[in-house]
């Protein structure tokens, strides 16, 4: 992973996207055990202005121009099946903002804080998400007064009271 | 009535295993994450997993 790492951090530098931040279950794995997953999730800040997902061809032009392979929205870079997801609401360009900067193997890569982590799962609703959002509180991997304030500014609060039962261990 | 074993001591120790995972460097988690792909490319594919009671009767 330190490669793809390192090639998304070169698109950063070549300007073919903006600020970038994993998501998704690698992100979770970070401060969770680790679990099965199928890509890695990396959600960026593009510049263009579009309603659709055209907005990331340009990424997919640069990369596959450097020989990287495409497999319907996954390109490989590395061997790992890299998905990148624009930024889609205020929730995830906010969790892009106010991502940490960690090292990966000594390369510098962003990635989600927990709180956002859990406010997208629990906004995006799936079994999957609500059984993640589980383990995050089991092992009190998040700050719960900072999740409440991420909740409370992005509308996601009722959504919390109505399914916190599912979530307590 | 009939008796059942207690196992709250099985399920600390799990959930001690499971914290234990949890704080790894980020590195070996990642690493541990391939091999479960790499586990679930041979249960997919239908192969004998080495280990596997039919994998060990055929190298016998």
């Amino acid at each position: 992973m330190r490669e793809t790492l390192k090639v998304i951090n070169r698109m950063v530098k070549d300007g073919v996207i903006g600020e970038y931040a994993i998501g998704g279950a690698v992100a979770a794995i970070y401060y969770l055990e680790p679990f099965d997953t199928a890509d890695l999730d990396v959600f960026v800040q593009v510049n263009a202005t579009a309603n659709d997902l055209t907005i990331l061809a340009p990424i997919y032009e640069y990369l596959t121009e450097q020989g990287y392979g495409a497999k319907g929205e996954l390109i490989y870079i590395d061997g790992i099946p890299v998905q990148f997801l624009p930024v889609f609401n205020q929730l995830t360009e906010e969790a892009v903002e106010k991502s940490q900067t960690i090292k990966y193997s000594q390369v510098t890569t962003r990635i989600m804080r927990p709180e956002y982590l859990v406010a997208i799962m629990l906004d995006t609703g799936r079994p999957k998400d609500y059984l993640r959002i589980s383990m995050f509180l089991e092992q009190g991997a998040i700050k719960m007064r900072q999740l409440h304030a991420v909740l409370k500014r992005h509308g996601l609060m009722e959504k919390w009271k109505d399914n916190e039962y599912r979530f307590k261990p | 009535m009939k008796k059942y074993p207690d196992i709250s001591k099985v399920i600390e120790k799990k959930e001690k295993h499971r914290r234990s995972l949890a704080a790894l460097p980020f590195e070996e988690k990642i690493e541990m994450v391939f091999k479960l792909r790499e586990r679930r490319k041979f249960i997919k594919s239908g192969r004998v997993v080495s280990g596997s009671p039919k994998a060990e009767k055929k190298s016998a």
